[in-house]
C-alpha cells in the first residue's frame, strides 16, 4: 500500500511532495512508510540526505531493507540545481532502462549557509522539477526541517510542492501554485541594471567576436585562461539561443527548428574578426562602446539562404563587469519574451532541443538569471568564482553502512 | 552537398591524417562553420567503422559541433555502429564532453596526447 501517495502507484507521473517536519520522530514516521512501501513494491528507492540522517533512517528501517535502497550524500549530489536535476534524470533513466516503472526519491537539499541568491535558485528548482520531471514516473518527497529553516523558505516550499506528506498520509497543498505562475513571480523581479562603467560590446552576426570580448574582459578581471574560455563558451551559447529565439518568435517567420546550434550563420568570419579588434583595442578603460554592423548586411543575406539560420541579424549586446569578485556577463537582445521557465534544465541528448546551450551555461556558471521585460530578453551569467573544473555527480550506490 | 577534404575556410580546417587514418580538425566549430563540418563528417564517416579525429588544433567547439561528432556513432543505424576515437582533445572540449556525459556514450573514446583512454 502506498499510503503517502495520493493516487496510488503506477501511472501517476511525477509526484512531488514536501514533508515539513518538526521532530525527528515525525521525520521518521513520514519517510519510513515511504521507503518501505517502495521497497516492498519492488520500486527503486533513492535517499539523498546527510550521512547522519541516512544512517538514522537505515537503523530504523532495518539492515536487510536498508541494503536494498540506493543512497547519495546530499552535499555531493550536485552543487548547482542543474547538476541535481540532471542527476535525478540520470537515475530515472538508469532505473527505467533496468525495467523499473516507478521509482521513489527522498531528496533533502542543503540549505544551511546558502546566500539569498542561491536559495532563490534552489527554490526555483523545486518549481521547475514539476515541469522538467513531468514525463517520469518518479515519486519524490522533499523533507524540510521546520526547526531550522527560515519561514521564508517554508512559505516557498508550500508554493512549489503540490502535496504535503506527513506520517504516511498526503494532502493537497492549499498554497501550491502552478510552477509557471511561481516562476513568473520570481521573474517579475527585474535584474539590477548593469553599472554605468560596464564594458559593452554589440555584435550583429556571428559569435567569434563575442567570445573574444568575453575572454578578454574575464582575463582583465583576473580569471584564469581556462575558466575564461569556459565563460566565453557559455556566453556564446547564450547568444546563439537569443538569436534563435528572436528568429522563432519574429512575426511572419517560419519556424526553423531548435538551434542545433549550428544554425548556420556564415557571417562570423572576417567581419567578426574586425569587431574584436575594435573591442580589444578600445577596452583599455572600463567602458567599451563598440557599435558593430559593418559587413552584417551581406552576412545576414547569406544566412537567410541557409535553412539552419538562427537569426543572424539579431543584435546581441554584451555587458561585462566585476561585482564583489564575480565576473558578470549580461547578454541582451531587444524585444521578445522567453517563455520557458525551465530553460536549460533538460539534459541535452543527441536530438537537439532549444536550450541545450543554456544547459551547458548553467553548468559552467555559478548561476544564471534569465529575464524578459518590455526592453527585451536578457541572460545574465555569473562566472565561476574559482577556477573551473568539471564536478561529476557520482551515481547513487546501494546503502552499505 | 559535400565538403571537400582538405577544407579550409580560414576559420575551420579539416585535413586527412595518416596514422591513424582519420581527420584532423582545427580552428573553430561554431554557427559559421557548422555546416561545413557536418558535411565533411557525413561524407567521410559513411563507410568506415572507426572514425579517428585529431582535435589538437581545435580552438573552439560549441554544443552543436560536439553533438555532430558524437552522433557519428549512430549515424549508420543501430546495426552498424561507428566507433569514434577523439585524440588530443582540448581542455574546453573535454570539459563539455564530461558535463554533457557524451564521453561515456557507447562507441565514444577520448584519448589524450599520451594515448591514455578515458573511460
Amino acid at each position: 500500500m502506498t499510503s503517502s501517495e495520493p493516487t496510488g502507484s503506477g501511472g501517476c507521473g511525477f509526484t512531488h511532495q514536501a514533508a515539513i517536519y518538526t521532530s525527528e520522530q515525525e521525520f521518521l514516521d513520514t519517510v519510513l512508510p515511504f521507503i518501505r512501501d517502495g521497497l516492498d513494491s519492488g520500486e527503486p528507492v533513492l535517499l539523498i540526505t546527510t550521512p547522519v540522517t541516512l544512517h538514522r533512517v537505515a537503523r530504523a528501517l532495518g539492515r536487510r531493507r536498508a541494503k536494498r535502497m540506493d543512497c547519495a550524500d546530499t552535499a555531493l549530489f550536485g552543487h548547482k540545481p542543474v547538476q541535481r536535476v540532471t542527476a535525478f534524470r540520470r537515475y530515472w533513466d538508469r532505473c527505467r532502462d533496468a525495467g523499473a516503472t516507478r521509482i521513489r526519491v527522498l531528496a533533502e537539499p542543503v540549505w544551511a549557509g546558502r546566500p539569498a541568491d542561491r536559495i532563490d535558485a534552489w527554490e526555483r528548482l523545486e518549481a521547475c522539477l514539476n515541469l522538467v520531471m513531468a514525463d517520469t514516473e518518479m515519486f519524490m518527497i522533499c523533507p524540510y526541517d521546520s526547526r531550522v529553516l527560515p519561514p521564508r523558505i517554508l512559505t516557498s516550499v508550500r508554493r512549489t510542492h503540490p502535496w504535503l506528506a506527513s506520517c504516511g498520509t498526503a494532502a493537497a497543498c492549499a498554497d501550491h501554485v502552478d510552477p509557471r505562475t511561481f516562476l513568473a513571480g520570481r521573474d517579475a523581479v527585474p535584474l539590477s541594471p548593469p553599472p554605468a562603467d560596464a564594458a559593452r560590446f554589440a555584435v550583429e552576426t556571428g559569435t567569434r567576436a563575442l567570445r573574444a570580448f568575453v575572454t578578454d574582459q574575464a582575463r582583465r578581471h583576473g580569471m584564469d585562461p581556462q575558466t575564461a574560455a569556459m565563460l566565453a563558451l557559455a556566453a556564446s551559447e547564450a547568444a546563439v539561443y537569443l538569436r534563435w529565439h528572436a528568429a522563432e518568435t519574429a512575426p511572419g517567420r517560419e519556424e526553423t527548428g531548435p538551434p542545433a546550434g549550428g544554425g548556420a550563420d556564415p557571417g562570423g568570419g572576417p567581419a567578426a574578426s574586425a569587431m574584436v579588434n575594435a573591442a580589444t583595442t578600445t577596452a583599455a578603460g572600463t567602458a567599451v562602446e563598440t557599435a558593430v554592423g559593418t559587413g552584417a548586411g551581406e552576412a545576414a543575406g547569406a544566412a537567410a539562404a541557409t535553412p539552419r539560420n538562427v537569426g543572424g541579424d539579431t543584435v546581441i549586446t554584451c555587458r561585462m563587469w566585476c561585482h564583489t569578485g564575480v565576473t558578470v556577463c549580461d547578454l541582451h537582445r531587444a524585444g521578445g519574451r522567453i517563455t520557458d521557465p525551465a530553460l536549460g534544465l533538460h539534459r541535452p541528448g543527441l536530438s537537439p532541443r532549444p536550450g541545450d546551450g543554456i544547459h551547458l551555461a548553467h553548468h559552467v556558471c555559478d548561476r544564471l538569471e534569465i529575464r524578459s521585460t518590455a526592453a527585451g530578453c536578457s541572460i545574465r551569467l555569473y562566472g565561476p568564482e574559482r577556477p573551473y573544473h568539471v564536478e561529476p555527480v557520482p551515481d547513487p550506490a546501494p546503502y552499505c553502512g | 552537398m559535400n565538403t571537400d577534404i582538405p577544407y579550409n575556410d580560414g576559420v575551420l580546417s579539416i585535413t586527412f591524417t595518416a596514422r591513424p587514418a582519420g581527420l584532423a580538425v582545427a580552428g573553430e566549430i561554431d554557427e559559421s562553420t557548422y555546416c561545413a563540418f557536418v558535411q565533411a563528417l557525413e561524407c567521410y564517416a559513411k563507410n568506415i567503422d572507426t572514425l579517428h579525429l585529431d582535435l589538437s588544433g581545435l580552438q573552439y567547439c560549441d554544443v552543436a559541433g560536439l553533438r555532430a561528432m558524437v552522433a557519428v556513432t549512430s549515424a549508420r543505424g543501430p546495426s552498424t555502429p561507428t566507433r569514434l576515437v577523439l585524440h588530443a582533445v582540448p581542455r574546453q572540449l573535454r570539459n563539455t564532453l564530461r558535463i554533457l556525459g557524451w564521453d561515456a556514450l557507447p562507441g565514444v573514446s577520448v584519448k589524450d596526447q599520451e594515448g591514455d583512454s578515458t573511460p
